[in-house]
């Protein structure tokens, strides 16, 4: 039987190449259509999760999924539907956008993506009980299937780069798209998907243009925004030596850096690799370097620096928060000793601060403090943030104008109006109450208060503040954790009680915790990959790979012999403990790739133990306890606790869901046991 | 039970959850603290239609109208933020932008919460899009503003940041306190005001600087949420008033920056408010919800600027980007430059009694 070719599971192999494509490419484009707000990615993968389990409950209701032509027919439907949901994307998001490329509410994001997603996620939904009621050896090979589109999904994401540069022919009209009918920029100059997002470049003009995942991101050429927040840097640090930027090359301030301090050298750190290709070695002048790769890895080799400077976009993400944390300031302090000067730039806004700027800001100035002696503001309409364990900063606009005529560093925007207007002092008390007053937390490593207040931020400029029961969550972990364990019961309970006549509701139930406890243990350790390697995008690829291919193996292995789901549980349960007692010490790549491989291990040995001797119609209640647990878990107590709470407590409460599954788990085995 | 109700359940209790906590939170008002409000028409069953600006909203009780500051309580109309600035800076009046007023003084700039257009790509957005129970407010009296000004040295008080006009009251007393304690007033704005509250302001304002933010009714309607028609009315009676006007257009790439939109607007500020009114065509930036369009080129700026001068205006500037000129005053009748300036730094002002040094010519502003 096995020696011959089965179809069905060769559908379920591309089945899961397709599915991951097209997941990684749509919510690559949704983010880009509706605005950057990293929060897409999270509602894009539970909406996709939800939709594909609403397809397989759904595929009970046609008989005819069970015919052998249904798979191939299923799966060539999902190939062709996601290269049309691809070009939805755009005109879909043009729907609740009332000009061209104009960001989105968060309902309206919400909305675009459901509506895109829907179409390929119910029919990729019912493809795979297809698969499994026409496998060879029916019902019983349910994990088998799941085993065959793991290997898929696999393939899938290590073949995604590849497949970006097939796609490139497209990204024009699909940029352009973008726009709509008011506005077309004259000319795409370069289209480029790197790891860490997509590089547009434009004419317009006389004016070249960087478009960041689709977001302005700077201009070539000198801007007064970079004129000034290069001006107010350099006066902070007398004569100095070498100079590093880390970010700053679409904004232009490296550029400005370079251009004004012709007597040092200007190391400038870019951690996107695709940079390297369409910025040439001369961009930052002749005393300028431009260096690839992670800053702290950057900066190690290089000889200690005397001034450094900060200019990364918002801490929107993990990945950059870290730059704003107490240990990252830390490392800077003691790879460059006592002479050095550190500028941050942060969002700011001329005495205009939200309370959640002002919070931005505290959390970065607590984390300041708590490494450096000496911490100052430069309230420009970009705060400057300077701290230093010397007293070469100053904040008097005498020194600052004394330091700017010397240095001839004064120039058409930058000068000494500038320097009064900033420095003004009321402007400068009110700015620096608003701050001392706000309630924030210090920026940690593991505790990314930055991101929760640039995402609390991002939500107002969208949409509207978050009300005060959401700002008031950070505070209280075990109310937060409370209520959303009982809630995760609740929907496993009703969950299993749906599919009870295909599935005992204790296996439903014990397999809806473990897939939680799996997904979000690896959420966190997507993050803790990002806290210490910095942007993981490029591992993306691996690292979903290493936990596929662990729970490929566990399926495999468990097909053979029958582990205790004690056991395989209790494995996630220690893995995620063993992962938090080490989590802040860093580790490199290595690490938490091979916890997701054995996260992945467990999991897939306790789906096998869990699906063993489940009945006819198994598959689709297996498929939904595994889809909606990892969907709600992850979305609860990975996406939204890692920016609230302490990477540790996630930790935590991937070992209580894994405790619960073995718990449910132990239920069915008494049962059927008597 | 029918089994269909248990999806039913799970997305109900999966969507209901976070729109709970997202919609939780608003706080009852107290009464005693806030101010009434002004041109409020009473109608019947306790609504009241407010007749400050052209949005004229019908409010039932509760309802806050568009600009977010102006809500009925039982029946009367209160401003949720007299008294309450958000925004407080000792700007140079040159940041107004203000070229032909009392150059290189110092004007105390203030914005309550709130704005009656809702502009996707506002440039403060972070005061003027919020509800001002969302923000933090300080408690400042008229007289403790003008006091403030004193005590800074500034030369007047701009209203400014968001819309002046929905803080009408709070305006209009600092405004006549400022003027009888021998301080300038600045109105700053969208010109979205009605004739009559307009009127009663203009009694106490030295100069305005109204943005004309494009030239055609659909722009205004895309862009703002507004209309065209009442910012030109708005023009018109401070020009009646006596008001020391200038204007401002944000070019913006692809919205309002056609050769023939520049021309229609220049030619209409030099029929209507004549010839000498200066023009501040100024450089866009990506921000608020307008992030996927890059800043104006340059090009197109001096474009514009060109334009504006070929139909006869004498006063024609650029803002937000480094020119060699786009900035600076030039003699209208000898073509020198009178005063140089880089952003708010004023490098020489050669103006001699409000004339030009080289020629003669009577520069048109308030200089003294
Ligand atoms: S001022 Fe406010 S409440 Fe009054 S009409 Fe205008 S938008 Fe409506
Ligand atoms: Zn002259």
């Amino acid at each position: 039987m096995r020696a011959r070719f089965d179809h069905a599971l060769f559908i379920a192999l591309l089945l899961g190449l397709v599915t991951v494509l097209s997941q990684t490419v749509l919510i690559r484009e949704l983010m880009i259509a509706t605005g950057a707000f990293e929060l897409v990615v999270a509602v894009g993968l539970s909406l996709w999760m939800l939709f594909t389990g609403a397809g397989a409950v759904a595929s009970v209701l046609f008989p005819i999924l069970r015919r052998p032509f249904a798979p191939p027919v299923l799966l060539a439907l999902v190939a062709i539907i996601a290269v049309g949901q691809l070009f939805l994307v755009h005109p879909v998001a043009a729907l609740f956008g009332t000009v061209g490329g104009m960001a989105l509410s968060v309902p309206a994001m919400v909305a675009v993506t459901a509506i895109v997603l829907a179409p390929g996620c119910l029919v990729g939904g019912l493809a795979f009980p297809a698969c499994v009621a026409t496998v060879r050896g029916g019902a019983e090979r349910t994990g088998l299937v799941y085993l065959i589109e793991s290997v898929g999904m696999a393939l899938g994401a290590a073949l995604f780069y590849l497949f970006m540069e097939f796609f490139s022919p497209v990204r024009h009209p699909i940029f352009l798209a973008h726009y709509g009918e008011r506005y077309r920029p004259e000319e795409l100059v370069l289209s480029r998907d790197g790891r860490s997002g997509r590089l547009d470049v434009t004419r317009r003009g006389d004016q070249t243009a960087y478009f960041w995942n689709g977001q302005a991101a700077g201009v070539a050429g000198p801007s007064r925004p970079a004129e000034a927040f290069a001006g107010f840097a350099l006066t902070q640090r007398p004569d100095p030596r070498r100079i590093a930027v880390i970010g700053g090359l679409l904004a232009g301030t490296a550029v400005e850096v370079a251009r004004k301090s012709p007597e040092a050298v200007v190391t400038v750190i870019e951690s996107e690799p695709m940079f390297e290709e369409v910025f040439a070695a001369g961009t930052v002048g002749r005393n300028g370097v431009l260096r690839f790769g992670d800053p702290g890895a950057v900066l190690r080799e290089l000889p200690p620096q005397d001034l450094i400077i900060i200019d990364l976009p918002a801490p929107s993400s993990v990945s950059l928060s870290r730059f704003f944390s107490r240990e990252f300031f830390s490392f800077l302090q003691k790879d460059n000793g006592p002479a050095m000067v550190l500028v941050v730039g942060l969002s700011g806004g001329q005495g205009m601060l939200t309370p959640e700027t002002a919070a931005l800001n505290r959390s970065v100035q607590l984390a300041l403090r708590a490494v450096f002696r000496k911490v100052l503001l430069l309230p420009a309409s970009r705060h400057l943030w300077v701290a230093a364990d010397n007293d070469l900063p100053t904040a008097d606009p005498v020194f600052i104008e004394e330091r700017m005529e010397r240095r001839g560093l004064a120039g058409d925007w930058f000068n000494t109006a500038l320097v009064q207007d900033v420095i003004e002092p009321m402007h400068r008390e009110l700015t620096g109450a608003a701050i001392e007053k706000a309630d924030a937390r210090e920026n940690r490593l593991l505790r990314p208060a930055a991101l929760f207040e640039t995402l609390r931020h991002t939500a107002r400029r969208l949409d509207r503040p978050l009300p005060s029961l959401f700002s008031s969550l950070p505070s209280r972990p075990l109310s937060y954790l409370g209520v959303t364990f009982l809630f995760a019961v609740i929907v496993a309970v009703a969950l299993s009680r749906l599919t009870r006549r295909r599935m005992a509701p204790a296996r439903s139930a014990a397999i809806f915790a473990v897939s939680g406890g799996a997904f979000t243990l690896q959420l966190a350790l997507m993050a803790l990959l990002q806290l210490h390697v910095g942007q993981i995008y490029h591992l993306i690829a691996i690292f979903t790979v290493s936990f596929t291919v662990g729970l490929t193996a566990g399926l495999w292995v468990s097909r053979r012999m029958v582990l205790p789901l004690n056991l395989s549980a209790g494995a996630l349960a220690f893995l995620s403990l063993a992962t938090a007692w080490s989590a802040d010490s860093a580790t490199g790549a290595a690490f938490p790739v091979a916890m997701n491989f054995l996260a992945g291990l467990s999991a897939g040995l306790s789906f096998g133990t869990l699906l063993r001797g489940s009945g006819d119609g198994g598959g689709a209640a297996f498929y939904l306890a595994d889809l909606v647990g990892a969907a709600l878990c992850g979305l609860l107590f990975g996406a939204f606790m890692v920016p609230l709470y302490d990477l540790r407590w996630v930790f935590g409460a991937v070992a209580i869901l894994a405790l619960a599954g073995m718990a449910a788990g132990s239920v069915r085995e008494r049962a059927s046991g008597r | 039970m029918d089994r269909r109700i248990f999806p039913a359940l799970i997305f109900l209790a999966l969507t209901l959850t976070p729109a709970f906590f997202y919609l939780s939170g608003r706080s009852p008002d107290d009464v005693s603290l806030l101010r009434k409000a002004e041109y409020a028409e009473p109608l019947s069953g306790g609504k009241v239609r407010c007749e400050l600006c052209p949005h004229r909203c019908t409010l039932s009780d509760g309802q806050t109208g568009v600009c977010r500051v102006r809500r009925n309580i039982k029946g009367t109309l209160y401003s949720l933020v007299y008294g309450r600035p958000v925004a407080l800076n000792n700007d140079p009046v040159e940041k107004k932008p203000l070229f032909h007023f009392h150059p290189a003084t110092k004007t105390l700039s203030i914005a309550t919460a709130g704005c009656n257009m809702n502009c996707n790509f506002c440039q403060n957005w972070e005061i003027s899009q919020a509800a001002p129970d969302s923000v933090t407010p300080y408690d400042l009296s008229p007289a403790q503003v003008v006091a403030l000004a004193k005590k800074n040295g500034s030369d007047s008080i701009s209203f400014t940041y968001t819309e002046p006009a929905v803080f009408f009251e709070y305006m209009r007393d600092i405004a006549k306190l400022a003027r009888e304690q021998g301080l300038r007033t600045i109105l700053v704005s969208c010109g979205y005001l009605n004739e009559k509250p307009l009127r009663e302001l203009a009694k106490h304002l030295d100069a305005a600087n109204i943005d004309l933010k494009g030239f055609t009714d659909e722009f205004y309607r895309t862009y703002t949420t507004a209309r065209l028609q009442p910012v030109l009315d708005t023009l018109k009676v401070l020009k009646q008033e006596r008001v020391h006007i200038e204007v401002t257009n944000l070019v913006i790439p692809g919205a309002n920056d056609t050769e023939n939109e520049i021309r229609e607007l220049a030619r209409w500020v030099k029929k209507d408010l004549g010839a000498d009114t200066p023009l501040h065509f100024s450089r866009f930036f990506p921000k608020y919800k307008l992030t996927a369009r890059p800043p104006t080129p340059p090009v197109t700026l001096e474009k514009a600027r060109a334009i504006a001068l070929k139909e006869g205006l004498r006063f024609v500037y650029i803002g937000n980007l480094a020119t060699d000129a786009g900035e600076d005053t030039f003699c209208p009748k000898c073509g020198k430059r009178i005063i140089d300036r880089s952003g708010y730094f004023i490098g020489s002002n050669l103006l001699k009694e409000g004339c030009c040094p080289f020629c003669g010519e009577t520069i048109s502003g308030r200089w003294r």
